[in-house]
């Protein structure tokens, strides 16, 4: 091409002796000669797989990792005069309209808005509708999800001992009393109550100074407001029956009432541990019970196998003795009839002198021969009855045992749930519709005590239907209006109802600007929660960096090693990511054996062939079986037949068992088989150049053979009808007949052998023959060549097909859910519980986890972040796994290496 | 004696499938065998690679093969301690015998039979281990595990194998770590290690350098008396200088077999006159 654009050089080129079409060649080819196009190219590959990779990890890191993050808390206006308050989650442009954008909110409170999260549009938001409570909080609760709210006030329930209950036991009895007599006008009733409840506030005074030394530790704004009969019975209710409450004390300035609260969540967090290992304790009792059940099952049935044939004699030696019985009474009759027939003769005489020497003598030494059997057969049996019934006593001793030593447990756990709900606390959360217009008037009516018709009207539509009398306001603070109410249904709701009123507005609540004719009054629920229900409380608009951090790394220390809640939705992941460890290990145990004797053999031991290769590919295709085929199969062989088979023999896995004597003759058949494939593979043994046409024949028979007589073993093992299970006691409830751990391992181990045999292969391809021949030109045997130079020179490829099969089985969830992975098993398949390994107990599964949490949870919305940090995790932990493994390979390999160059 | 080598017409011979008769010298024929190669046949698959090759290797010489690729030297020298055992569709006829007795009786034991012959390959096939395990590997796998015992043993054989000054330090180091002549010398050590009866060399110098090479033929020359020694070389020079009898093979044929002086200054046949100073091959 050059030689185009400078015809002046191509005389040159021409003296030079050189073509100019030659010269073109050069030019042209010379980019593709020195390999620069396929170097961009490869590289750009390289670069596009990289960017792939890094963009898949960047994602996940992206979406998983702010999680845990505390964001702030927003409190939305909107347009139509509702709130929201909740965490921004992401924000959109929103391309249905121009310039407007979403807003993705998580509002949490389901289980006052049945919603967790909620899309605004701008449209929807009010101009200046965005505020930032300082005292916004986030909640995180053991059931229901989060709660978003402003901290309000804080009720702690105390004992205040003897004298305040006896007293309130009089006014209640005396305030009974004056009811039931009409003739006290009803003006005196209120008089009454009023001294009643001083007199009991009196009470309660002094109560709450004899308690003073405690009550002082409480913050400085701390009021302690006695009981009235309304909270005095509100009370009562929360602290359960053991704990009388006398009195209440109410916290009010914000700080302090967070400060209780983060002290009182601290002791219900310790209080709520105690009781699950409490309950934990429980549990191991009840699982003794059910052990020392199944001891007595047991008993049951091996007594009654070995009284089937005791019995069976018995029952014909009691036939026998009827029928000797019957013979007696026979004889009699018999006897009057050969009187009556005939007369007095010899014959007659001989008969009945033969029918009386039997029945004197012959009978009664039948009948007590007999009856000597039948005590024979029944000693067995009465055997068998006595270890019953020691058995049922033996039970019935370590029943009373175990039940005295739950009930101090049970007592205690009583008490731990009493000491657990003393405190509760509420906060101010929107109220869906929420301003409602009232009269000036009507805010008077509210204070005054009486729910206004526009309020009412407004309640009725929340189907909250407010019975005048017991409506009750109390002003605090001198802006919160306190409205609790009770519904037709008897359910108590407590709003607080906040006067908008111009400058007064408390800015943090966000404001509209209210009318003159009318008052916005905005009402907002109150929600109250007890401290025991609280997992994690925060104010997350006024934390520092530092805090937010240790938020955020508690909450991470939480997701690791604490057990789920809300179906996996909040809460830890810990059981998950024991159960994949556990299951992975296990699996790669299982696998790796197999795999690596499977390649040796093929490797090492056979011949190339048609066969050779038919197994091969099988061995590759099976590599590219959809991993559900594995599950079916791990279904329904590994549960269903061995599993039931280990657990109540053949007749509960389904097969019909020979009868003996056929088992009998099917193993002798066995036998001879097995020795006749052992002759075979012993007269097809020797050197190659000896082979003939005979050896040929006996070393295929002799492989024939052994398949035959390996699955004739199986099936003989399968139809055994001797073997009757080793968890009998525990059917119908099966014990290995469903998935679990192990099924779930061995199911997976087969999904991976491929990947091990052909690393493994490859591995041992890899091993120069030169080694093969100098250890056998040693004298080495074959075995000792394989054990000694193969094996620890192909080592670190095994140990690659085991990385390869662990990254494969860890990751793997469709084979999972048919055998034994739960999205809640919180006992763990390995743990510090003799025998410590339990393969039978189903488990977690942090991939099944991203499975359940993703599309099979109610609530999948508030459980897509924990979908990502899910994701994170299992990257990460198969990356650990791997990281190990490749650790261990790297050693091995410089094991091997020398510094040669 | 012939004065004059006779021009027979073996190459045209072999070349139309004739059978022929190799010339093998009364000095040769005199001399005690170790190992006796008698009509030995071998086929790989269809193929024949040795015709009826007959040959006494005379106890503690050195013998040496010669002849041009594919002639079958190493075929040969692998039969006799049944490395051709591992082919696949081998076929065998003939027999060849040690010390008096059939290697490919029924009752014998290949194992116990490559016991008692060392052999040294083509490149150093050290194995991935300390040089004192490389060494004391024959003795490993018969079970060996008197340390007093391996350790003796593997200092006669670095010696008897002139390795052991150089390596005395660094017996715990890794046999791949040595240089090539090293390596293939720690062979030689292994193959030592067992004290056996007959040596094998299948080209032993052929990757080595020319320093390396004369060492490993020192060493040779030091083995003989000790060992028979059989090996296969491609290097005329090497031929003659170290081996007391050197065998001219041909295309699977044994042509000329005699002692080395002569069959380098005056072999009885042409061919052999032609193939060693490199008019033919």
């Amino acid at each position: 091409m050059s030689a185009q654009s400078k015809p002046s050089e191509q005389p040159v080129e021409k003296t030079r002796g050189r073509t100019p079409n030659r010269r073109m060649m050069q030019s042209g080819y010379s980019l593709l000669a020195r390999g620069e196009p396929l170097i961009w190219f490869t590289g750009g590959m390289l670069v596009i797989c990289l960017l792939m990779i890094t963009c898949l990890l960047g994602f996940i890191l992206y979406s998983g990792l702010p999680t845990f993050w505390p964001r702030e808390v927003q409190w939305v206006l909107l347009n139509n005069g509702t709130q929201e308050i909740g965490q921004l989650q992401t924000t959109e442009v929103d391309q249905n309209a121009v310039g407007q954008v979403s807003r993705y909110y998580r509002t949490g409170n389901f289980d006052l808005t049945g919603q967790h999260y909620r899309w605004l549009t701008s449209s929807e938001l009010d101009g200046e509708g965005l505020s930032k409570p300082q005292w916004a909080m986030v909640v995180e609760r053991l059931e229901h999800g989060r709660l978003y709210g402003i901290l309000n006030q804080m009720t702690i329930a105390t004992d205040v001992g003897e004298a305040p209950r006896r007293r309130v036991a009089e006014a209640e009895r005396l305030k009974e009393l004056i009811e039931t007599i009409p003739s006290i006008s009803a003006e005196i009733l209120p008089q009454v109550y009023a001294a009643l409840a001083s007199s009991i506030d009196r009470e309660l005074d002094a109560a709450n100074r004899s308690l003073l030394p405690n009550l002082e530790e409480l913050p400085g704004l701390l009021q302690v407001r006695l009981a009235t009969e309304t909270n005095w019975q509100l009370a009562s209710q929360l602290a359960g029956d053991n704990v009388v409450v006398a009195s209440r004390r109410v916290i009010s300035s914000e700080a302090d009432v967070f400060e209780q609260l983060d002290r009182e969540v601290a002791r219900t967090t310790t209080l709520r541990h105690q009781i699950e290992a409490l309950r934990y304790q429980i549990s191991r009792r009840d699982a003794q019970l059910s052990e020392m059940r199944a001891e007595v099952r047991r008993a049951e049935i091996s007594a009654n196998q070995q009284v089937a044939l005791p019995l069976e004699s018995a029952h014909y030696f009691l036939d026998q003795l009827e029928l000797l019985h019957h013979r007696s009474q026979t004889l009699a009759e018999s006897m009057e009839l050969l009187r009556e027939i005939a007369g007095p003769s010899d014959w007659q005489a001989a008969v009945l002198q033969a029918f009386q020497k039997y029945e004197a003598v012959e009978l009664p030494q039948q009948v007590s021969r007999v009856q000597q059997q039948l005590v024979e057969a029944m000693e067995p049996i009465q055997k068998q009855a006595v270890v019953i019934r020691d058995a049922v006593a033996a039970y019935h001793v370590g029943y009373q045992e175990i039940v005295a030593k739950k009930r101090p447990l049970e007592m205690q756990l009583q008490e731990l749930n009493a000491l657990s709900t003393m405190a509760e606390v509420d906060f101010l959360v929107p109220f869906a519709p929420v301003t409602v217009a009232v009269e000036d008037a009507d805010i008077d009516r509210l204070v005054s005590g009486t729910i206004p018709e526009t309020l009412r009207q407004h309640l009725a539509t929340q189907s909250i239907l407010v019975s005048e009398s017991t409506a009750e306001v109390t002003q605090l603070n001198g802006r919160l209006t306190w409205v609790s109410c009770t519904d037709s249904l008897g359910q108590k709701h407590v709003f607080s109802v906040a006067a908008i009123e111009g400058e007064s507005t408390p800015s943090e609540l966000g404001s509209n600007p209210s009318s003159r004719a009318t008052r916005q009054v905005q009402l907002l629920q109150t929600k109250l929660v007890n401290c025991r229900e609280i997992v994690r409380a925060f104010p997350a608009n006024q934390l520092g960096l530092a805090s937010k951090v240790s938020t955020y790394l508690g909450r991470w220390g939480e997701f690791l090693l604490e057990n789920p809640r809300e179906a996996g939705a909040e809460g830890g992941v810990f059981p998950a990511i024991w159960g994949t460890i556990v299951m992975t290990l296990i699996m790669t145990i299982a696998v790796v054996p197999f795999g690596v004797m499977a390649a040796l053999y093929l490797r090492e031991y056979t011949k190339s062939g048609p066969l050779v290769s038919l197994i091969r590919i099988s061995i590759n295709n099976l590599a590219g079986v959809p991993s559900i085929v594995y599950g079916v199969f791990g279904f329904s062989f590994f549960c269903y037949t061995i599993g039931a088979y280990v657990d109540g023999g053949a007749k509960n896995a389904g097969i019909e068992p020979w009868p003996s004597m056929l088992w009998y003759l099917a193993l002798g058949g066995i036998v001879a088989v097995g020795t006749v494939a052992f002759l075979f593979s012993f007269l097809s043994s020797g050197p190659s150049h000896t082979q003939t046409g005979f050896k040929r024949f006996a070393a295929r028979a002799a492989l024939v053979l052994w398949l035959v007589t390996v699955a004739a073993v199986a099936i003989l093992l399968l139809k055994s009808p001797f073997f009757e299970g080793f968890y009998r006691e525990y059917l119908p409830n099966p014990t290995f007949g469903k998935g679990g751990l192990l099924w779930a391992a061995l199911t997976l181990s087969l999904l991976t052998l491929p990947v091990v045999i052909v690393a493994t292969e490859e591995a041992l391809a890899a091993v120069p023959n030169s080694l093969r021949e100098g250890s056998l030109a040693c004298g080495a045997s074959k075995w000792q060549t394989i054990q000694r130079i193969i094996l620890p020179h192909s080592r670190p490829g095994i140990l690659t097909g085991a990385i390869l099969a662990m990254a494969r089985g860890a990751g793997e969830v469709a084979p999972l859910m048919l055998v034994g992975a739960l999205a809640s098993a919180p006992d763990l398949p390995l743990d510090t519980e003799f025998p410590f390994f339990h393969g039978s107990r189903s488990f977690m599964h942090l991939g099944y986890q991203i499975y359940t949490l993703g599309f099979q949870s109610q609530n999948s919305e508030a459980a897509k972040p924990m979908v990502f940090t899910c994701t994170l995790l299992l990257i990460l932990i198969v990356a650990a796994l791997n990281i190990t493994a490749i650790y261990l390979r790297s050693r091995l390999k410089r094991q091997f290496q020398g510094n040669q160059f | 004696m012939n004065t004059q080598a006779v021009r027979s017409n073996r190459i045209e011979d072999i070349a139309q499938g004739k059978k022929i008769e190799a010339v093998i010298h009364e000095k040769v024929l005199e001399a005690e065998p170790a190992v006796e190669v008698q009509q030995f046949s071998l086929w790989y698959g269809k193929k024949q690679a040795l015709h009826e090759i007959s040959m006494p290797i005379p106890r503690g010489e050195v013998t040496a093969l010669i002849g041009p690729s594919g002639c079958g030297k190493s075929t040969l020298l692998r039969s006799v301690n049944r490395m051709n055992d591992l082919i696949d569709g081998l076929t065998i006829r003939g027999d060849i015998r040690l010390g008096g007795d059939s290697i490919f009786a029924p009752g014998v034991d290949v194992i116990e039979l490559r016991k008692r012959m060392g052999m040294v390959f083509q490149k150093p096939n050290p194995f991935p281990m300390s040089i004192f395990e490389n060494v004391v590997y024959p003795l490993r796998i018969d079970g060996q595990r008197d340390r007093k015992v391996l350790k003796d043993v593997c200092e006669q054989s670095l010696r008897g194998a002139a390795l052991w000054e150089e390596v005395r330090e660094r017996l715990p180091e890794s046999g791949l770590g040595l240089s090539g002549g090293q390596q293939q010398r720690l062979c030689i050590a292994r193959a030592i290690a067992s004290d056996p009866e007959v040596l094998l060399l299948d080209e032993p110098c052929s990757a080595l350098d020319p320093l390396a090479t004369a060492k490993i033929e020192d060493l040779i020359d030091d083995l003989r008396g000790e060992y028979t020694v059989l090996i296969v070389t491609h290097n005329m020079q090497q031929a003659a200088r170290i081996s007391d009898y050197t065998a001219f093979m041909y295309l699977g044929r044994l042509i000329e077999f005699g002692v080395t002086s002569q069959i380098f200054t005056k072999p009885y046949l042409q061919e052999t006159e032609d193939y060693v100073t490199g008019r033919f091959g």
